[in-house]
């Protein structure tokens, strides 16, 4: 008799629908309701902030990166389905911002990837990290010195729990590779831990 | 300290991947709070304002070119429509029975041998041409009387 194989836990995979309360806000935000705006900005600008700062490594361009996006939100929000969920289409605009951003800084001829990598891992909100504890500051190094890319996967697959879809939907790139980066960026960040806790 | 948790045995569905996500969920949990600065939704208010006005006013300026075409387009037509020398198809036709009515003039005075000055002369359109819609059109067969 063939074995019959368990199905796979499909929570990794399907994103759950947005909230009715979510909808409603973006409906009413869709509809030129200031303070809905205002109520997403709030929602969602401490997410926001925390992905793009690890992401550039610098306190002062993630926060102009934030306030581009939540302009580009503002512009093109009639056209979002309010039936889909916010937060792959937030953050994909702002991976997008991002990189618009690193082009013009960097120019054309230096991938984005090389760009963030140049960025000094210990920058981000050095006062905090000096307050945190050593564990956190560990980890944050061992997260800063890995390829953009991974990062980014990593970050947006189990940090903002987004399935793989998602993840590929936000980055522009093909499912299969959504599924590399994450092994290699969780090789990495491994390699990278090992190397800070045992130096 | 941090300790690490078995080596992940990553699957490429991502549907199993319980070691691998405890590996990156423990890092993001320990990462320093990044709170974004408390002025940073104040500023980005005062941004999106801008833009909510500066919308206003480019739908505003695109209005009243789209109300000016439309004024332009609504007198011309009405102009086109007024019967008498304004509409197109009366000049037209002025201009057409001047060259004819020149060229029979011409044409009759070399056969009657006059010279080539009263020729040029008579065979230049005149301005009192224009206008005079009642003149009968002459027969090209014919001369004209009393030239």
């Amino acid at each position: 008799m063939t074995p019959v194989c368990p199905p796979a836990p499909q929570a990794a995979t399907a994103p759950a629908p947005p909230s009715t309360a979510e909808a409603a806000l973006i409906r009413r935000a869709q509809a030129g309701d200031t303070r809905a705006f205002s109520q997403l900005v709030a929602d969602w600008l401490p997410l926001l902030y925390p992905f793009l700062l690890r992401m550039t490594g610098d306190a002062e361009q993630a926060e102009d990166l934030c306030q581009e996006t939540f302009i580009k939100v503002f512009r093109h929000l009639r056209g979002f389905d309010a039936r889909r969920r916010f937060k792959p289409w937030l953050f994909r605009i702002a991976v997008n911002t991002a990189k618009s951003a690193f082009r013009a800084r960097h120019g054309a001829l230096v991938p984005m990837e090389e760009a963030f990598l140049d960025a000094d891992p210990a920058a981000p909100d050095q006062t905090q990290a000096l307050e945190c504890r050593l564990n956190g500051e560990l980890a944050l190094q061992a997260l800063m010195r890995l390829d953009i890319r991974y990062r980014q996967a990593l970050w947006l697959r189990y940090q903002e729990e987004l399935s793989y879809d998602e993840v590929a939907d936000v980055m522009a790139i093909p499912l299969n590779t959504v599924r590399t980066w994450i092994r290699r960026g969780l090789d990495a960040l491994r390699r990278e831990l090992t190397g800070v806790l045992n130096p | 300290m941090t300790a690490l948790p078995p080596s992940p045995s990553a699957h490429p569905s991502g549907a199993n991947d319980g070691p691998e996500s405890s590996l990156a969920r423990q890092v993001f949990a320990a990462l320093p709070p990044a709170l974004p600065p408390s002025s940073l939704a104040e500023r980005i208010a005062t941004a999106v304002d801008h833009e909510r006005q500066q919308q206003r006013f480019s739908r505003r300026r695109l209005w009243g070119a789209v109300a000016s075409a439309a004024a332009v387009g609504l007198v011309a037509v009405a102009v086109s429509t007024l019967p008498g020398p304004h509409s197109h198809a009366p000049l037209v036709s002025d201009a057409a029975a001047q060259a004819v009515f020149a060229q029979w003039d011409a044409e009759y005075l070399a056969s009657q041998g006059e010279s080539i000055g009263l020729i040029a002369s008579a065979s230049v359109p005149s301005d009192d041409w224009l206008g005079l819609d009642a003149m009968p059109t002459p027969d090209p067969l014919e001369p004209i009387v009393g030239f």
